[in-house]
């Protein structure tokens, strides 16, 4: 049993990752409860935004410092685009800045719903396939377009659980199933966690892994929830693997009924 | 000689490289997790020593911050 799990590792563009938990970095209150929540959610790679150099950085040290030295998968996204051309040059500041060809897409269509614009990530997402990148897209919880995704040459797919920061939970389960069935790339439900049952619930579904940020940063005791996350998306995945029995409308017995004692008496 | 820098118009007293614009700024040009574009397009580090700025230039100096 242990030692199947620890061969369950999520594989992303040739890329072994022994947690299925990925984490933003904004939000926390301070460095150093950003860091410990990191470590408390045993999570291997974090995502970092790219932004003009004289936007104020409230955490004073450089973010890049502080993700260093705990040795993560950078995970440079394209957050706060608007449209494809936005994004693509982002993406190329992000390779520059960081040294890695990984990028999460990410392009909004207004600033009300911050669902993602399928019209612009899709161009985009094509863009950088053929410049090279492994593109990890934040996309709708629509399986047409998951399946365009992949047929791109994305390396995942990322649908939303419910809006970014919202904590809604997964709004459009039989969708996730959808999904699930349809591509064979990676899918991490991506925005819209609110809770460890909503990453449990993800996994259960078929999940492989989760991105969280919100949830974890905003949380009373962020450091508490990283760890209640961990074990959240380890619980659903192996939950998945176990494999569920079905709902049922009605009761099913799990006891025999034969040899109960009984007041009526046999002819 | 005007040049628009993260979108504000700067203007410079004489011809200006690109390294003596990012020492102006503060920035260290060997600190890693900065790049540059000019009109659009990356600049990558390697060259930064070479290029010029030009008159209408547009500079964007990002770093990666934390954020989603």
């Amino acid at each position: 049993m242990i030692k199947e799990k620890e061969q369950d590792v999520l594989e992303i563009a040739g890329e072994q990752f022994s947690s299925r938990l990925i984490l933003g970095t904004a939000r926390y209150p301070n460095p150093l409860i950003m860091t410990a929540a990191l470590e408390a959610s045993g999570t291997q790679m974090v995502t970092l935004s790219i932004r003009r150099h004289d936007v104020t950085d409230s955490f004073g040290e450089s973010i890049l410092n502080i993700i260093r030295r705990g040795s993560y998968r950078l995970l440079p996204n394209t957050a706060g685009c608007f449209t494809a051309k936005e994004a693509v040059l982002t993406a190329e500041l992000a390779r520059e800045a960081l040294e890695t060809n990984w990028i999460k897409l990410e392009i909004i269509g207004d600033d009300e719903t911050l669902f993602p614009d399928v019209v612009e990530l899709l161009s985009a997402a094509q863009d950088l396939v053929n410049r090279g990148f492994v593109v990890l897209p934040y996309c709708n919880d629509d399986p047409i377009t998951c399946r365009k995704l992949e047929d791109i040459g994305c390396s995942v797919v990322m649908p939303l659980a419910a809006p970014i920061g919202s904590g809604a939970g997964i709004r459009n389960a039989y969708n996730i199933q959808i999904i699930r069935e349809t591509v064979r790339i990676p899918v991490i439900i991506d925005a819209g966690i609110g809770t460890a049952s909503d990453a449990a619930l993800a996994m259960e579904l078929g999940a492989d892994a989760v991105l969280l940020n919100t949830a974890i940063s905003c949380a009373e005791h962020p450091v508490m929830m990283a760890e209640s996350m961990k074990l959240a998306v380890q619980a659903g995945r192996l939950a998945y693997k176990a494999g569920r029995i079905p709902k049922r409308l009605y009761a099913e017995r799990s006891s025999p009924m034969t040899g109960l004692i009984r007041h009526e008496i046999e002819n | 000689m005007t040049v628009v820098i993260n979108g504000k118009k700067e203007d410079l007293d004489q011809p200006t490289g690109l390294t003596e614009l990012l020492r102006q700024k503060q920035i260290d040009p060997d600190a890693p997790g900065f790049a540059v574009a000019i009109n659009e397009a990356v600049v990558f580090r390697k060259v930064w020593p070479e290029v010029m700025l030009r008159e209408g230039d547009s500079v964007e100096i990002i770093r990666a911050t934390q954020w989603g």
